[in-house]
């Protein structure tokens, strides 16, 4: 029930005022009811009051298209802290603006040098902007670079919201124009995306990513074998729970330069999960939506289909912290089948089966799905790389994230503890020495060889350099009175590991350990 | 006093602009679970003689009420008078004042419809008019929809009586303050933050006129009020609390005329009532039946 | 995690040790060992449930052994064989009086 208010409201005619807006609610006590307040330019208190009276048989009022003066009054009185009083919103036209970036609720323009609107498809887009921009200051209060929305807009039928983003360019602009900077741009996509699923999500603040993917898996059962179809099911369901954020379409289109900043933008598909699924959706973005036609990326990206390849590639490689080539091929295959069940899914929901392409494309996704899938049996990986402050508390992380790794090669518990002694020495030196006063990040990389077994474990950090070989062993044989405690678990680490060496490089300290199991 | 009953201590009669009789009123405020009430019509005590009487010993309690419309050089007031004695002759005075001023202000309004618009009003009517406990613009809208000066009560308003300007006089509120004081009484100010119908009063303005009240000797605010958003109540009782001011609450029920039911005092729970509506209410008379 | 059970009685002060001696549990140790140790000349460390020492633990081992070898004496006993394989390493085998205990 919408009621429109215009002109003025003062005493002269606030009983009239109030005797028509009776007159229109008659009979709907308690039924929802906007005021509609885009034509009124001032009202008094006694105004006030006829609004207090009518929003006591409709609690759930509330006033729209308010002006800057009325909602200055609306303020003051506090009309703003008991009701949804909504200001009126400025109109933008996206005539001739560049579109910047594409998601899955709304496209986005720059509409002057300093600012971007993200467009909503949805002409009824106001609680998802409203969502949009709650998710956006949980990322920022976690501490994920990102950009907050500071004004919602009409644009045409729909609603758009104002970001500020100055002078910023999107990575897939920069890899299409700058191709010598790849690498860089590896490096920063991948930092990001592990500061991202670093991040632990207060529950209930973010969908469930497992969930949608359990709904995809379920889709596409109906569509191949049912042997296959139960197991994919059962592989997403042995997916754990996880509260670690992802971006859910986390493309170089998302990523922006602005000045030196690296920042995430569109935040509508944010949710919590396992990085497979965050694995997936790269691998769609970069290589599955293209596989059948290359020249899809190049439209939606801006580069061509070698290019993405490669920096999917890449990015793999640095996330998961390991050049084992075996390895990559195994987690880039876990996401294949996660990727390819939603876009048979998306393709199907379409209507594209109506279609020969459709058809064609469906039968290529499923025969890749149904290979993986009878070689796949569990969907989780490990990465191979920890990055966090280098600080006495996170020695346990550590202690854990190694435990893991070396558990996974079947390591004997003795072997077990004396890596964890090693480990414990070495990250506590670290801790105490590298950046002291001031703290700092240090990088633990374990990776295990076949042939013959072998694990290695690298630490790197930034801080004084520092070669902990150079220190002579202390003397063992002496006795206790004449024993100091220095060098000793130097000393430890060398005796317990089979190698042990040093490197300094671009201003960093590389510690590798080795040991055979 | 059981404070955590329901109390209405802003009403009005046919004794001044509501449509309850004084046996009516008794009966809607017994239906609302009202434990303690008064009537504060505009500018009259008439109520304070006529509602004692009819009262029962099971309840509701009553206070002597009254609402003065005063006006000085710096704004608008509505000053509530409470416990007076009405034949105390302090208060009658300022009535009586205000009445007079107000013939002559209906008579200078009729006046003025007559030399501006040619409207004339029969001797009678006016008389009848004049003979009225309050009579105002409502009165005169009305007179002259039924003399066909005007098509409705409304469009009298809008043509005709607000659009004519002229210096009157009022009561002040110095003298309301004092007239109810020395009748036995606590002058209150009415729903503070809305001066008249249509001003705001907050802040440091809020602060300016309440030190200029309190030095005539005002009292006491209405802090809960039907027409109060939280904030604004909220407003209220801090500046009850700085000054050491009473507090009370009051709906401002009309009867038909107006959208509001007996007891809505606006935002109350009236289990926390502030220690200025326990002063209030320990401090003020209270008439039983 | 590191649980200490402690038992002092004329002179003598047994602690009982389960779970970890590393950089995190090892000041509790030595609080403990120093808050106990007046008017203490034989000091026994059982080590039937200790699973992992570091060079933080083997710190508080040396200090303790050190201010014990002017009062009295320090044991350490049941003592696992990868942390006998670290005495060994470090020389602490040799510093330490290592006992089998009943």
């Amino acid at each position: 029930m919408i009621i429109n208010l215009n002109g003025r409201i003062d005493s002269n005619n606030a009983a009239q005022v109030e005797n028509d807006i009776t007159e229109q609610l008659s009979g709907r006590d308690g039924a929802p009811v906007e005021i509609d307040a885009s034509g009124l330019e001032y009202i008094s208190s006694a105004g006030l009051r006829v609004l207090l009276r009518v929003r006591k048989t409709h609690p759930d009022m509330r006033i729209t298209g308010v002006n800057s003066e009325v909602w200055e009054i609306l303020d003051m009185t506090g009309f703003t802290e008991m009701m949804e009083v909504e200001k009126a919103y400025r109109v933008v036209s996206i005539e001739g603006c560049e579109e910047i970036g594409r998601g899955a609720n709304g496209t986005i323009y720059r509409i002057d040098r300093d600012n971007v609107v993200k467009v909503y498809n949805n002409a009824d887009a106001l609680s998802d902007i409203q969502h949009e921009r709650e998710v956006a200051k949980l990322a920022l209060i976690l501490g994920i670079p990102t950009a907050i929305s500071y004004d919602v807009v009409r644009v045409g039928e729909s609603y758009g919201s104002v970001f500020e983003l100055l002078n910023a360019r999107s990575f897939s602009k920069i890899l299409a124009n700058e191709p010598e900077r790849m690498d860089w741009c590896v490096k920063e996509y991948v930092d990001l995306l592990r500061k991202i699923h670093a991040t632990v999500v207060p529950e209930g603040k973010l969908p469930d990513m497992k969930e949608t993917a359990l709904s995809w898996a379920r889709f596409v059962r109906d569509y191949i074998p049912a042997e296959a179809g139960d197991k994919l099911l059962s592989l997403v369901e042995a997916i754990p729970h996880d509260d670690h954020m992802i971006h859910g379409d986390y493309h170089t289109k998302n990523v922006e330069l602005q000045n030196d900043e690296v920042l995430l933008i569109d935040m509508d598909t944010l949710s919590v999960g396992h990085p497979i699924f965050e694995l997936a959706s790269m691998f769609n973005a970069f290589i599955g939506f293209s596989e059948y036609d290359h020249d899809n990326i190049l439209r939606f990206q801006g580069f061509d289909f070698e290019t993405g390849s490669a920096f999917w590639h890449k990015s793999l490689e640095a996330y998961l912290g390991t050049s084992c080539e075996t390895k990559i091929r195994e987690v880039e295959d876990k996401a294949r089948i996660i990727g390819y069940t939603r876009m048979i899914r998306r393709t199907v929901m379409r209507g594209e089966t109506e279609t020969e392409e459709g058809r064609e494309k469906i039968k290529m996704w499923t025969e890749e799905l149904l290979g993986l899938l009878k070689k796949t049996d569990t969907l989780l990986f490990s990465r191979n790389e920890l990055e966090l402050e280098a600080v006495k508390e996170n020695l346990d992380e550590v202690q854990l994230f190694v435990g893991e790794r070396i558990e996974e090669a079947d390591c004997p518990p003795k072997a077990q503890m004396q890596i964890a002694v090693a480990v414990e020495e070495i990250f506590i030196n670290i801790a105490s020495y590298a950046y002291a006063p001031d703290k700092g990040k240090a990088t633990v990389r374990v990776e295990v060889s076949e042939n013959p077994v072998t694990v290695t474990i690298t630490f790197v950090d930034h801080g004084v350099p520092y070669d902990p070989l150079a220190k002579e062993d202390p003397d063992v044989t002496l006795p206790a009175e004449q024993r100091e405690i220095g060098g000793l678990g130097i000393f430890m680490t060398k005796k317990i590991m089979d190698d042990v060496t040093y490197a300094y490089r671009d201003g960093q300290n590389i510690l590798m350990l080795k040991k055979n199991l | 006093m059981d404070y955590t009953e329901k109390i209405d201590l802003h009403m009005h009669t046919v004794f001044s602009d509501g449509t309850d009789t004084p046996e009516e009123i008794i009966a809607r405020v017994r239906e609302s679970g009202i434990g303690l009430f008064s009537v504060t019509d505009h500018d009259g005590i008439k109520a304070a003689s006529a509602i004692p009487p009819l009262l029962s010993e099971d309840g509701p309690a009553f206070i002597t009420g009254v609402e003065f419309s005063c006006r000085d050089g710096e704004g608008k007031y509505h000053v509530l008078g409470y416990g007076y004695d009405p034949d105390a002759l302090p208060i009658r005075k300022i009535v009586e004042r205000g009445h007079r001023l107000r013939i002559k202000k209906v008579r200078a309004r009729l006046e003025l419809l007559r030399t501006n618009f040619g409207f004339s009003f029969p001797r009678e009517d006016i008389e009848e008019l004049l003979s009225q406990d309050n009579p105002g613009k409502p009165h005169i809208a009305n007179l002259m929809v039924r003399l066909g000066y005007a098509a409705s009560k409304e469009q009298a308003f809008a043509d005709y009586l607000n659009r004519m300007k002229f210096n009157s006089e009022y009561v002040r509120p110095e003298d309301a303050i004092r007239g109810i004081a020395e009748s036995g009484g606590i002058p209150v100010l009415a729903h503070p933050c809305y001066g008249d119908g249509d001003q705001l009063i907050l802040g440091e303005d809020m602060d300016r006129r309440l030190r200029r009240l309190t030095e005539f000797g005002l009292k006491g605010v209405e802090g809960f009020y039907s027409g109060f958003t939280p904030r604004l109540c909220r407003e209220t009782l801090s500046f009850a609390e700085r000054y050491g001011l009473y507090v009370t609450a009051g709906s401002d029920y009309h009867g038909k005329n107006k959208m509001i039911a007996p007891g809505d005092t606006g935002p109350v729970n009236a289990a926390d009532a502030p220690e200025g509506l326990r002063r209030f209410l320990a401090d003020v008379k209270i008439i039983n039946g | 995690m590191l649980n200490i059970k402690k038992t002092v009685e004329n002179g003598k002060a047994a602690f009982a040790l389960e779970g970890r001696l590393d950089t995190v549990t090892a000041p509790d140790l030595e609080k403990e060992i120093m808050g106990s140790i007046d008017g203490v000349n034989e000091l026994a460390l059982d080590f039937a449930g200790l699973d992992y020492i570091s060079s933080a633990g083997l710190r508080v081992l040396l200090a303790t052994q050190k201010i014990m070898n002017g009062r009295g004496g320090m044991t350490v006993s049941n003592v696992t064989g990868s942390i006998m394989d670290i005495f060994e390493v470090t020389g602490f085998s040799e510093i330490l009086t290592i006992v089998q205990a009943e």
